[in-house]
């Protein structure tokens, strides 16, 4: 187990990658939104489109999973036990 | 192999290209460190809002100019965190406005703010931190022990700060599991590097990124005690098993080789690429080119918040290489590689304000480094097993010979007839001048273990290659070469790297079985073929190097890269070089004095260059009559791979400098197999073997290109 490792192919790393610094982005843009002079000076409608586009982010980040645990027989696995390594570009089981 | 992290690089999030931009937030530190290249640093420029809005609206609305697809926010100071709400307010309007302008740095940005870590576990400093973890990255600076850091990083009232950023460092840890601390290593504080970094990893940092300064601060003798702590350094790291799961910059497997294309067409680092803006909106190349980091030039601005960049201000920095910074001394280093340099700290010590120079102070303690490298290799090497993952050293090679019957490497027999060993004196005093000079030895063993054993004593600590018979291995490591003739090759059991295998020419129509079968023990196979020029059979030859193309294939096939010499170095993009004996790499022979190459001790005792105690004065090196660019023949060829022999040359022509037909002949045949192959590759979709495209052209001897118009060879039928 120690060397489980699934090599992705580049699209699709830079798939999962880019969903998931933007669901991190949207998060720290979310807290932002704390402090009330942000808060008035940008109209509640962009915090509401913020929100939005989290949701469909955390949608897409889950749909690559799905496809990706279904493409390479990974069903016996939790998703919360695996994850992707970017730098190696490979799917890794966290050490338990 | 077993895995390990010292000597390894730390990868820059997305592989370097992200576009950073660093906001010097204010001028002012709470320290006053005695290394700091900040030598005017003050309380009255901080940064506005209106600047930091300015210089974001300025930076995500010029995206035909910021072309990267990722952006590293970096703050830095004097001390940052003494302005931990202004950067809190800069990087939310970041955020704020990149969102707004769906702009790619939405997505993928990092901030990164360094740090002497007095502030950090302040109540502001800390609420900044959680609100911005996923992103962030805080790099704290501590030098080691107290001792040391007190020695350097000190309070404007001289008191030293260890103790109050080491309280820290726990919460740091927690925060920033893979954080490392960066160690400058100036004058004061040489004696304490070995504890330093020690007592480092102790506190639970893995990665402790090192380096001495740039600055002309070194004295006489710093290089020896630099040396010595790196080789006590190095003794701990074998001794404690540290190289698993432990590393410091201070030793890298990259370093001490001379300078490669790649190397040479770079620029030591990435300014120019940076933009560096102040509290004013002015833009820099990098904060070395502010004038608080600068003493003898002016500020190098290249722009402003107002005006954007100025790209003529920064075109000198696109052409800014390792070539067009340094003289010939440095170009010409055997031990080049690694060598760093600050292109801001050379504009500042430039004669005329001129990126194109390069302060050299550096260079005594970069050769210190390098000793002590090879010091720590070597015995990973040799005492751990460990497997190198760059195998780079000195272009400067001395074969030493053992002995009269010391395997005999190339185109020539070792006689025994008088049957001399070198004499432990000299062995002694090579390896004193091959450590000093930077040059590799190469000891050519006997059949004779007590020699060999006394051999691998003595140049125990350098990194040197071994080339040994079948029969009487000693000390062995990956760099070691084993030397196999057509019988012996079959009573190999046990697989290593690299193997020499002598075929004569009466049993050249059975190269490719020998061939193969070295190649069932190892990776690398090169053919030492003896022969004579006039009755070589070159079509033979030619039949049998198909033979071991076709094998090769089968290895590549399924995914094992093996090589063999006169085949494969074409393909994998070997530097164009010949044996280099007689230019860079010499004989030590059995009677204590210096050759051009061995073959030439066995033909003619009294043709030596130069006693052994030559060596250290190096004035001998470099004859250029056995440099291969200054040979008229080959300077009109490109087969890389060619070992142009200049002892043949001799026999054959009557100059060293030219050589015969049919040594031309012999490297054109090599290249054309080596065509075959590449196209078998090709044909198949296996491209991970190659770097070179090889393309099969027919026979053309290279003096028929040649460029003089002295005598013509237009009538005379030039057929080989």
């Amino acid at each position: 187990m120690k060397n489980f490792k699934i090599k992705l192919l580049k699209e699709e790393v830079d798939e999962i990658e880019l969903y998931f610094e933007r669901m991190n982005s949207l998060k720290d843009l979310v807290l932002v939104f704390e402090s009330d002079e942000v808060f008035i000076r940008n109209s509640s409608m962009m915090y509401e489109k913020i929100v939005k586009d989290l949701t469909d982010t955390r949608t897409k980040f889950q749909l690559w999973w799905t496809k990706i645990i279904d493409k390479y027989n990974l069903q016996e696995y939790n998703q919360d036990q695996l994850f992707v390594d970017f730098l190696d570009r490979a799917i890794k089981l966290h050490v338990q | 192999m077993e895995e390990y992290i010292m000597g390894n690089q730390l990868e820059p999030w997305k592989g370097g290209i992200a576009q950073t931009i660093t906001f010097v937030i204010t001028q002012d530190c709470n320290l006053r460190c005695k290394y700091c290249y900040m030598t005017d640093k003050n309380k009255n420029s901080v940064m506005s809002m209106e600047i930091g809005e300015k210089a974001i609206d300025y930076f995500l609305t010029n995206s035909d100019v910021f072309i990267s697809d990722a952006v590293i926010l970096e703050f830095i100071g004097g001390e940052p965190l003494l302005e931990i709400d202004l950067i809190d307010r800069i990087t939310d309007y970041f955020k704020l406005r990149a969102y707004q302008l769906n702009h790619k740095w939405f997505t993928m940005y990092r901030i990164s703010i360094s740090t002497n870590g007095l502030l950090y576990s302040t109540e502001k400093v800390q609420k900044f931190i959680k609100k911005n973890l996923k992103k962030l990255s805080i790099g704290i600076s501590i030098d080691g022990t107290k001792e040391k850091n007190d020695t350097q990083r000190v309070y404007p009232d001289g008191r030293g700060s260890y103790d109050d950023v080491v309280k820290n460092i726990e919460l740091w840890q927690s925060q920033f599991p893979g954080a490392s601390t960066k160690v400058t290593i100036g004058h004061d504080d040489l004696p304490y590097v070995k504890e330093s970094i020690i007592h480092l990893w102790n506190l639970g940092l893995r990665e402790i990124p090192a380096n001495v300064v740039f600055e002309d601060v070194w004295k006489e003798g710093d290089d020896i005690i630099f040396y010595n702590q790196l080789k006590e350094l190095a003794d701990y790291i074998v001794d404690n098993d540290m190289w698993k799961d432990y590393n410091t910059s201070l030793f890298s497997q990259g370093i001490g080789a001379p300078l490669n294309e790649e190397e040479l067409n770079k620029n030591s680092c990435g300014t120019g690429s940076m933009i560096a803006v102040d509290a004013k909106g002015n833009f820099y190349p990098c904060v070395r080119f502010m004038d608080y980091s600068l003493n003898r030039q002016q500020s190098y601005i290249t722009g402003n918040i107002e005006d954007g960049i100025n790209r003529d201000k920064v075109r000198p920095f696109y052409v800014l290489t390792t070539k067009n910074q340094s003289d010939n001394e440095c170009l010409t280093c055997s031990i080049a590689s690694g060598c760093q340099w600050c292109t801001g700290y050379n504009y500042d010590q430039s004669e005329n304000g001129t990126l194109f120079s390069r302060d050299k102070s550096i260079c005594k303690m970069h050769k210190a480094r390098v000793k002590a490298n090879n010091y720590l290799w070597y015995r990973l090497t040799r005492e751990r097993g460990v497997k190198l993952k760059r195998n780079r050293g000195s272009d400067k090679y001395l074969f030493i010979m053992l002995a009269d019957n010391s395997v005999s490497f190339c185109n020539y027999e070792a006689s025994a007839e008088n049957n001399i060993s070198l004499a432990e004196e000299y062995l002694t005093q090579a390896a004193k001048d091959c450590f000093e000079n930077f040059i590799t030895p190469v000891i050519l063993h006997s059949n004779n273990k007590t020699l060999s054993v006394r051999a691998n004593e003595i140049f125990k600590g350098l990194d040197y290659i071994n080339i040994y018979t079948h029969d009487n291995i000693d000390v062995y490591s990956d760099k070691d070469i084993i030397y196999h003739d057509s019988s012996t090759i079959y009573t190999e059991t046990t697989p290593k790297v690299c193997c020499i295998l002598k075929v004569d020419e009466s049993e050249l129509q059975n190269l490719s079985n020998y061939v193969s079968k070295a190649l069932e023990f190892f990776d690398r196979v090169n053919i030492n073929l003896i022969y004579n020029l006039q009755t070589f059979d070159i079509n033979l030859y030619q039949r049998q190097l198909h033979e071991i193309a076709d094998r090769l294939f089968e290895y590549y096939k399924n995914g094992n890269v093996k090589q063999v010499n006169a085949i494969t170095d074409e393909l994998l993009g070997v530097n164009r070089r010949n044996c280099n004996f007689g230019y860079k790499n010499f004989v030590l022979a059995p009677n204590g004095k210096i050759y051009s190459c061995p073959a030439m001790y066995y033909d003619k005792k009294e043709s030596y260059l130069t006693d052994l105690k030559g060596l250290a004065t190096n004035s001998f090196l470099g004859s250029q009559k056995f440099n291969l660019y200054n040979n008229a023949v080959c300077k009109q060829c490109n087969i890389l791979h060619c070992n142009w022999c200049f002892y043949l040359s001799k026999q054959s022509t009557g100059e060293f400098s030219v050589p015969s037909s049919k040594q031309c002949q012999i490297a054109q045949i090599e290249k054309g197999v080596t065509a075959y192959l590449f196209n078998l590759l090709q044909e198949n979709d296996i491209k991970d073997f190659y770097m070179n495209k090889i393309e099969n052209t027919e026979f053309e001897d290279p003096i028929l290109s040649r460029k003089t118009y002295s005598t013509s060879l237009m009538n005379f039928s030039y057929k080989v």
